[in-house]
């Protein structure tokens, strides 16, 4: 298994270097990014000669031009790029003034804790719905709760975010919850507990927005898992065995439809910390999506680069977690 | 000689059906499928057959009627410039609908070639292939998008300006996001086809034919390709909504089509502008919300029908 392991890490390599690579291409491909113009400046009383100063420090960051202020050609730059952040080092962002890694710190947290509890409320309601539609194969539950569930996968996120900021978060309408923000203005004085209280109250309509839209998908995989090992052999035997029918479910079918869940779960992680662009900006929520957002509308190329970088060794990584996790549960999967 | 006399069947044995009328006889018995056919035909109909009205008067303003909720004279009322919504809402729908079924289209003719020469080939052009396929999927797809985008769309509207057609930068915006979409929705598509055709290949008839002399293409096209209908059916119906859906993204963002060109998705991004607390405009969001969900909706029944009635391990 180790040896698997490093010769998947090994094989990362090149696809990392092909998406650095695409990364690159197509970032400098954009317009909007010249050597000259001061578009890097970010105080607005500043002197002629410090700003002059600071652009260069700006393009000397992002390896534009070399220490004596000649521009370095493309191949060049890209070589650059990939070596310092090899070397660990992650841009700077111009708009920003801080470091990426800064950036990502900050709006992490915030993106993880919507889309983790939206994630568990989308398996609490999945996994009994996956099952009982699938015991209960062409009746009106199953074919209600499939309806229902299409339905909810079709409402745009864009029409429900706003009716609801809208309808529930208007002094004209019902003014129960927070329109925008994470926190209220009064966070300095409160215990622990009410702060989280707070956090969690400021969170509850983008996390319906997060998760209306999740069950179709989930609940059908998990119900076609099920109906097909409902049919196994293995099955047959536990039931002739005797072994109680909620046993036979739990123990033998349920838990082998489990397996299929990994990779389902695995695909879905990169996208945990992403963050949704449209929620985050409904509900002005300064997460990781509005960081990338943000940050290609005002060409903060730095940001740019180095958060779809993290984003893809993050995904490449998901996946490798992916098949072990897939041994770890199921023995019989040995790769070699 | 025996003779014993072996009951008559009064009935023929039943035709044996071919695979594609058990498939068609699957999807027809699912009543739901039906209604999302019928639902997406009426969408078709209305918004394409109203093509030579809605062309003439979409954009066509009276600031005398702005902002007048629904009546007989508009349908749907109308926007902040006094444009009928309805012819709006109808063309916006035509937009979206073609973004939706190109994208799918440009999706279907990268994932079918890649996947069929991947899996055909094999060896290094295989690995190569699948390695770019690797880096597409790890980049965020959203992030790809919004670059081709802004990358492509002064180019385009330049050029399309230069043709002297009317509303150059909506027009780029649509061609921008045909390609954009489809571009980074093939990679499932291929990564199924590739495993499917690699399966496919060591089948005995492929086998057979190759034997009986079949040229590579012939052996694609005619044994090969014919099993893959169903999946290809299958993705190609899940892909539509998805790029209607991405497209009402972009356009909420301020990065799809460029109005006045309606599609849903700027009008919904509009009419979310005119929420505010002092006067709710609902007709303004409700309409193209109202047209995406329903549209979604059929589509959405419709790939879950072909799913069932095609996907081979539900047999």
């Amino acid at each position: 298994m180790t040896t698997y392991i490093i010769r998947r890490l090994l094989l990362m390599i090149p696809t990392l270097l092909g998406m650095t690579f695409m990364l690159f291409a197509v970032v400098r491909f954009a317009p909007g990014l010249t050597t000259s113009g001061g578009q890097f400046s970010s105080g607005i009383m500043q002197s002629r000669q410090a700003q002059k100063q600071e652009q260069l420090i700006m393009e000397r960051r992002l390896h534009l031009v070399d220490k004596n202020g000649r521009p370095i050609n493309l191949a060049m730059q890209y070589i650059l790029w990939l070596k310092s952040t090899c070397e660990g080092h992650l841009g700077t962002s111009i708009v920003y003034q801080e470091p990426v890694l800064t950036l990502i710190e900050q709006r992490l947290p915030v993106t993880l804790t919507i889309n983790a509890i939206a994630m568990a409320v989308i398996y609490l309601v999945s996994l009994p719905g996956g099952l009982i539609t699938a015991l209960n194969q062409g009746r009106l539950i199953d074919r209600g709760y499939g309806f229902f569930s299409l339905a909810l996968y079709s409402l745009p996120v864009i029409w429900l975010g706003s009716t609801l900021l809208g309808f529930f978060a208007n002094p004209q309408y019902f003014n129960w919850f927070p329109s925008a923000g994470l926190h209220s203005t009064n966070t300095g004085n409160m215990t622990f507990f009410r702060y989280i209280a707070d956090y969690l109250y400021h969170i509850v309509l983008p996390i319906v927005c997060s998760v209306y839209g999740g069950f179709a998908f989930l609940s059908k995989q998990i119900r076609g898992s099920i109906l097909e090992n409902l049919q196994q052999d293995y099955v047959r035997t536990a039931r002739a065995k005797g072994l109680p029918e909620s046993t036979v479910l739990v123990r033998h079918v349920f838990r082998n439809s489990l397996l299929n869940l990994i990779t389902l779960t695995g695909m879905s992680l990169p996208g945990l910390l992403g963050g949704s662009v449209i929620i985050e900006q409904i509900f002005s929520i300064n997460g990781m999506g509005r960081l990338a957002y943000t940050s290609t509308l005002s060409r903060d190329l730095p940001v740019i680069q180095d958060l779809a970088l993290v984003g893809s060794v993050l995904t490449l990584l998901s996946y490798l977690a992916v098949d072990i996790c897939y041994h770890l549960a199921d023995p019989r999967v040995i790769y070699d | 000689m025996s003779s014993i006399e072996l009951p008559m069947r009064h009935h023929r044995p039943a035709a044996p059906r071919s695979p594609l009328r058990l498939a068609l006889d699957r999807f027809l018995a699912n009543r739901l499928a039906v209604v999302g056919l019928i639902g997406l035909c009426f969408f078709v109909l209305a918004c394409y057959g109203s093509l030579p009205w809605t062309l003439h008067t979409f954009n066509h303003q009276d600031l005398r009627q702005a902002l007048e909720p629904p009546s007989w004279q508009h349908w749907m009322g109308t926007d902040t410039l006094g444009r009928d919504l309805l012819s709006r809402f109808l063309l916006g729908g035509a937009i979206s609908l073609l973004i939706g079924i190109f994208s799918a289209l440009v999706a279907v003719g990268i994932g079918l070639t890649v996947g069929l020469v991947s899996g055909y080939v094999g060896g290094r052009l295989d690995a190569l292939l699948m390695r770019g396929v690797d880096v597409l999927y790890g980049l965020p797809y959203i992030l790809l998008v919004i670059l081709l985008r802004v990358a492509l769309v002064g180019r385009i509207s330049d050029f399309f300006t230069g043709m002297g057609l009317p509303h150059a930068q909506g027009l780029a915006g649509i061609v921008v996001l045909l390609v954009g979409i489809g571009g980074v929705s093939w990679l499932t598509m291929a990564r199924v086809i590739r495993s499917q055709t690699m399966s496919l290949v060591n089948q005995p008839y492929v086998e057979a034919a190759r034997a009986t002399g079949a040229k590579p293409s012939r052996i694609l096209l005619r044994h090969i390709l014919p099993n893959l209908v169903g999946s290809v059916a299958v993705y190609a119906a899940l892909t539509v909504p998805n790029a209607i859906l991405a497209e009402s993204f972009l356009s909420f963002l301020g990065l799809g089509v460029q109005p006045p060109v309606p599609t849903w998705g700027n009008l919904a991004a509009s009419g979310v502008e005119a929420i505010n607390p002092i006067h709710t405009q609902w007709w303004l969001i409700t309409w193209p919300c109202v047209g995406l969900t329903l549209a979604l909706l059929c589509l959405n029944f419709l790939g879950d029908a072909l799913r069932d009635a095609l996907d081979v391990r539900t047999r």
